[in-house]
């Protein structure tokens, strides 16, 4: 048997950390055995990754384009789902019921458009990286090229950042164990399966950290299924579950959990926000630098089409099951509504997340029940505490860990790699040392590796040391959407499917679509200022990017109506994207 | 030659806009619709309204890049035939 095939090496890597777990719970009791069970599963991946090295270039930006369509739609769906699609959007759902479903659209909904509009077009130019991408399109045109690296690293370095304090929480949340140090440990992983040998490792790992990760995620979903009688198919079963909770909102007099417009979302609210917001993920998930490389990575334009198909699949999966989850945690909590406190207080799951701050009840009326609005919950429960919830075993709750570290680690990795791969190609090997060899490349890419996670990982510390900088940080992410919808996307779709677009109205789009977005953010998201309202409706910071979106499409095209076409060589490169080999 | 693959890039529009329609109707119109369905339960699912927007347009996302994926991967078998012949004449 060759033991260095990346299989056999993961098995026997898997096989070694159950037996080590059941171990050391054995000798040294739960809390040993769940730390184990959680930073093994990161030697797991390593042991894959060190399979796979390699120091090829190729291997480095787009692993060879040699993936296998559905293993490449795995490792998106790993890539794409982090650490707050596994910990926190389930929470959101059951803290605002109707209102945080866009979270569920726009984060899907967006690979359908991207299917058909980028996809398979982004594979076929036969480029290597975004930039690279763009540059072609703008007839070789430099300046394009470091602005698409300079709003590569405006979204991924937050992104990064609140992957790393992802780390940290899911620690903190499951082993309570400082945040803080723990986003150490994540970043130690994170970088070593890229710096094996970038796309190629990391993919592969992200395939494994997919099933691990979804698999984790509906297995506590599945045992409280069981014991409400939603089996076989929760999924297509929870109506009665969802109006239980609603009699117990109509009871108390709340706002129905299925009630549309009535809670705000990303600052705004009513419905012309709402969709926007969804629409704004959309667009923004289509520009996203960690998912658009992932389209270079497969082995035909076919594959392409249909690795998007399983990857919105794998995604899927998660963000369907998220609402069965918010309903399942909401019963749980409204069950307790109504009930004298000293029987909420020796409920056992109750006891047990008091003290971590993610449950608070206090008794504000002194009548001895317990109200609704006694019972105040961090969305983040939903997830971590469901376990508890239902008296499930202990192993559960650190293998629900063990997910939500896979989602963030897998997230991290993308995001660090886009970086690198896109400073080492688009900017050194494009402007500083176009001489460059292989090896030296690879250095490069290895060398910024580190240097990014570093960075990464000393903001992620402070956001969590400083909870005032932790918020931005979460509004950042969101923002990441808007840049990207307001400043890629439209672009990207313009430069397939017209041919008259060229270098200035690329530029002047870009730029339009950031001084639409960005004084927004800074006025109403950061200033604070009440936000513009449209018929009636406030719109958030997020939902306006919908205005960017369209503003760098109007910019983008006038602009290039004004100003000479690209020319032959352009346009051929084009017609090489449209067409089949 | 031209004309194969001018032919081709005129389906190409065709299907785009087709899907184009489809997935404005699952992003935009079916969830701004949603609403309109409060309180319509069919079998065990919950109301409509939310299990449109929880389940039912991801399911049909998915299943539009699938048949999108297999016509033009049929499309592009067909220029490639196409081509070769135009080859052998």
């Amino acid at each position: 048997m060759n033991l260095t095939s990346p299989i056999n090496a993961t098995i026997i890597a898997t096989i070694c950390w159950i037996l080590c777990s059941v171990l050391i719970t054995i000798i040294g009791g739960e809390f040993l055995g769940s730390l184990i069970i959680v930073i093994g599963s990161i030697f797991i991946y390593l042991v894959l990754a060190v399979t796979l090295r390699s120091t090829s270039v190729a291997h480095f930006y787009v692993a060879g384009r040699e993936i296998p369509a559905i293993v490449n739609g795995a490792a998106t769906g790993a890539d794409w789902m982090s650490a707050a699609s596994y910990l926190s959007m389930a929470g959101a759902i059951a803290l605002m019921g109707y209102d945080a479903l866009p979270f569920v659209i726009g984060w899907t909904l967006g690979y359908t458009l991207m299917a058909f509009t980028i996809a398979p077009f982004v594979r076929k130019s036969k480029t290597y990286t975004v930039p690279e991408l763009l540059e072609r399109r703008a007839g070789g045109w430099g300046p394009v090229r470091t602005t698409a690296v300079i709003m590569i690293f405006v979204m991924s370095l937050t992104y990064l950042t609140a992957q790393l304090v992802g780390v940290g929480v899911v620690f903190s949340r499951f082993l309570g164990l400082p945040a803080t140090v723990s986003v150490f440990i994540g970043v130690f992983g994170a970088l070593a399966y890229a710096w094996t040998s970038g796309w190629r490792s990391i993919t592969w790992v992200q395939f494994l950290q997919y099933f691990v990760m979804i698999i984790m995620y509906c297995t506590p979903v599945f045992i409280a299924a069981y014991f409400l009688g939603l089996l076989p198919f929760p999924h297509l079963q929870y109506g009665n579950l969802i109006q239980e909770i609603e009699m117990r909102e109509m009871a108390f007099n709340l706002p129905l959990m299925t009630e549309p417009f009535v809670r705000a979302i990303g600052g705004g609210k009513g419905p012309i926000n709402w969709i926007f917001f969804a629409l704004v993920l959309m667009l923004g998930t289509m520009g996203l630098p960690h998912i658009l490389v992932r389209f270079y990575t497969v082995r035909t334009v076919h594959a392409a089409r249909v690795s998007v198909g399983w990857a919105l699949t794998f995604i899927g999966l998660l963000y369907v099951t998220a609402s069965l989850y918010a309903a399942i945690a909401r019963h749980s909590f409204s069950a307790l509504w109504g009930k004298p406190f000293a029987e909420v207080m020796n409920t056992g799951w109750i006891q047990k997340w008091l003290p971590t701050g993610l449950i608070k009840i206090a008794d504000k009326n002194a009548d001895g029940i317990l109200q609704p609005a006694e019972l105040v919950f961090h969305g983040d429960i939903v997830v971590v505490g469901m376990p508890d919830m239902f008296g499930m075993l202990w192993v559960i709750a650190p293998l629900v860990a063990v997910g939500g570290l896979a989602a963030a680690l897998s997230t991290a990795d993308g995001l660090l790699l886009a970086m690198s791969t896109a400073v080492t190609r688009d900017i050194y090997k494009r402007f500083i040392n176009p001489q460059a060899t292989e090896t030296r490349e690879v250095l490069i890419v290895r060398i910024l590796l580190a240097v990014i996670g570093f960075i990464g990982a000393v903001m992620a510390y402070f956001a969590l040391k400083d909870p005032g900088f932790g918020v931005y940080v979460v509004l950042l992410v969101g923002w990441a959407f808007v840049f990207a919808a307001s400043t890629f996307t439209p672009i990207i779709m313009l430069g397939i499917f017209w041919k008259r677009l060229n270098r200035y109205g690329m530029i002047a789009g870009m730029i339009t679509g950031l001084l639409i977005a960005l004084p927004y953010i800074i006025l109403v998201g950061i200033a604070k200022l009440p936000p513009i309202e449209l018929f009636g409706d406030k719109i958030g910071t997020i939902g306006w990017g919908i205005f960017g979106f369209f503003g760098n499409a109007i910019a983008a095209v006038i602009v290039s109506l004004l100003t000479k076409p690209e020319g032959p060589e352009v346009e051929k490169f084009v017609e090489s994207m449209r067409l089949p080999d | 030659m031209v004309d194969v693959k001018a032919y081709y890039w005129r389906r190409v529009r065709v299907i785009t806009v087709i899907f184009l329609i489809a997935w404005i109707t699952i992003a935009v119109v079916l969830p701004v619709a949603a609403p309109l369905l409060k309180g319509v339960r069919v079998f065990g699912l919950p109301s409509m309204h939310w299990y449109i927007n929880a389940f039912i347009v991801i399911v049909i996302g998915v299943i539009l890049i699938f048949i999108y994926a297999a016509l033009m991967n049929k499309l592009d078998r067909d220029l490639k035939k196409k081509v070769s012949e135009e080859e052998l004449l």
